[in-house]
């Protein structure tokens, strides 16, 4: 896995003035919004960085040759989640720093730790998508996952319209957040992370099954 | 070393079916014209392909299930297929380190810099052969048991092929147990270097033979339609039609030097084995 880690580092970082880039909106950003958005938004870019390492791995008939080094589809599939979290970590912790400096700059105070849960669940969130885009570059390729994600987005519309016009949808939707209003925080917080982790590791396994099943 | 046996892999317009086997310490050649399956044969070997049927034996262990450490003793160079063109040979010997446990960082340095591949520059702007030679080194410079070699001269001049030849000569020298399976379809590359052939065709292999006694005892009678009819044709094994007659590969040379003088017998190469016993009528 160090040996696929590097080659991602090798590969992202070949390309600087993708970083300069970056930065430069991340500053602007920073500038011209306030609150905490930017430390999402850094980890967001990193993510994007992260996908596009598959689409390196698979560039130029790139897997065979990948595949015959000492490693195998399984450990492929957990470097590039590893890396993904690597890297939002590291975009996160920038956009953190981004955002101190420049709420400094322009004399605002900041609450971090009224912040830190909503950091958290954007970072999560983040990560959740980006690793999602993985398992659909990996099973449809870099072009058809884009238009799968489009595709996914559009049927999520299309079901939130379809329940506001249900009759009694509103309503029940209604009841359930009345019901977790009423509950311990805690037990809210766990059933989320419960639900997070589940999600997350349906899109592992079925990256590895995709990964597993290939033939090049 | 490494072991086929009945190995099936079927495609809606081609289907793979060989047994085959590599000793240690052998440098076997595989043959074949180009889309005769020797590229399915390397990605069998590699578990890059599900076969239908048989096995693929590595080191005595399924070659779909290779420990990392396995994998650490085998040297893979692909003609299609290799490390991303933006990287660099530096970036890629970094890459190599955290590999291979046993990535001799000297050796690689000295053959890049024996062989003038520029360090800084992204494989991109490399040419064929700098990237063939990169690819060979890349095989090389972990103390592999098992080269596997798919066509590692192919689109390269004269002068890069011996180049890339010449590096794996040197490793053979060097690392006496160590088995080579080269595919190719340039014959001169194999002649030199291959213990023995594999000619496959049509995905089936049609022949086995030492290199040694493949240019010793086999070869190419030229005759006259007249002649092929009075011929005795026991010992040919294919032939090809010709503007003047019959172009005919034989396993036993000196029995027609021997009892037909009259007519022309050139020995036989690994170019004649294809062109004749794959693209000619067998016998």
């Amino acid at each position: 896995m160090k040996g696929l880690l590097m080659k991602d580092l090798c590969l992202s970082f070949q390309n600087s003035r993708t970083f300069i880039l970056y930065l430069f909106i991340s500053l602007f950003m920073a500038f011209s919004m306030d609150g905490s958005f930017i430390v999402g938004y850094t980890a967001m870019l990193m993510g994007m960085v992260a996908i596009g390492t598959v689409n390196y791995d698979e560039a130029d008939n790139g897997f065979p040759f990948l595949f015959s080094l000492p490693t195998d589809r399984k450990t492929y599939i957990r470097e590039k989640f590893l890396y993904c979290a690597l890297l939002e970590t590291a975009g996160a912790l920038f956009g953190v720093v981004i955002w101190l400096v420049t709420s400094f700059l322009k004399g605002q105070t900041v609450d971090v730790a009224g912040e830190l849960s909503f950091i958290i669940s954007f970072v999560v969130s983040m990560y959740i998508a980006a690793t999602a885009m993985i398992a659909l570059q990996i099973r449809f390729g870099s072009d058809k996952s884009r238009l799968v994600l489009v595709l996914f987005y559009g049927v999520i519309f299309a079901l939130a319209l379809f329940l506001k016009k249900v009759e009694g949808a509103e309503r029940f939707m209604h009841g359930i957040v009345s019901v977790l209003n009423q509950a311990p925080q805690l037990l809210i917080m766990l059933c989320i992370s419960a639900v997070l982790i589940g999600i997350e590791l349906l899109i592992y396994l079925f990256a590895v099954r995709t990964m597993e099943k290939k033939e090049f | 070393m490494v072991v086929i046996e009945n190995l099936i892999k079927k495609y809606p317009d081609f289907s793979l079916n060989i047994s085959l086997d590599i000793p240690e310490g052998r440098v076997s050649g595989l043959v074949g014209r180009n889309g005769a399956g020797k590229s399915t044969t390397i990605k069998a070997m590699l578990g890059l392909i599900r076969p239908e049927s048989g096995s693929v034996r590595i080191f005595g262990k399924d070659a779909a299930s290779l420990s990392v450490m396995d994998k650490e003793t085998i040297g893979v160079a692909l003609s299609d297929s290799g490390f991303s063109n933006y990287l660099t040979v530096k970036s890629i010997r970094k890459i190599l380190k955290d590999m291979y446990s046993s990535f001799d960082e000297v050796f690689f340095d000295r053959l890049c810099r024996d062989l003038e591949l520029p360090m800084d520059k992204p494989l991109k702007d490399f040419s064929t052969g700098m990237k063939a030679k990169l690819r060979v080194i890349a095989a090389i410079t972990h103390k592999a048991k098992l080269l596997i070699m798919d066509e590692p001269t192919s689109g390269l001049d004269v002068e890069a092929r011996n180049e890339v030849l010449d590096i794996l000569r040197n490793y053979l020298a060097e690392n006496e147990d160590c088995s080579i399976l080269i595919s190719s379809h340039i014959s001169s590359d194999l002649e030199n270097l291959c213990d023995d052939i594999w000619l496959i065709n049509d995905g089936k292999l049609i022949l086995h033979e030492e290199t040694d006694s493949l240019l010793d005892r086999y070869g190419v009678l030229k005759v006259s339609e007249e002649e092929y009819e009075k011929l005795d044709q026991s010992h040919i094994l294919a032939g090809r039609k010709e503007k003047y007659g019959w172009r005919l590969f034989t396993g036993e040379k000196q029995y027609y030097t021997e009892n037909y003088p009259e007519i022309v017998i050139e020995n036989g190469s690994i170019d004649d084995l294809i062109l004749i016993m794959a693209g000619g009528v067998k016998k």
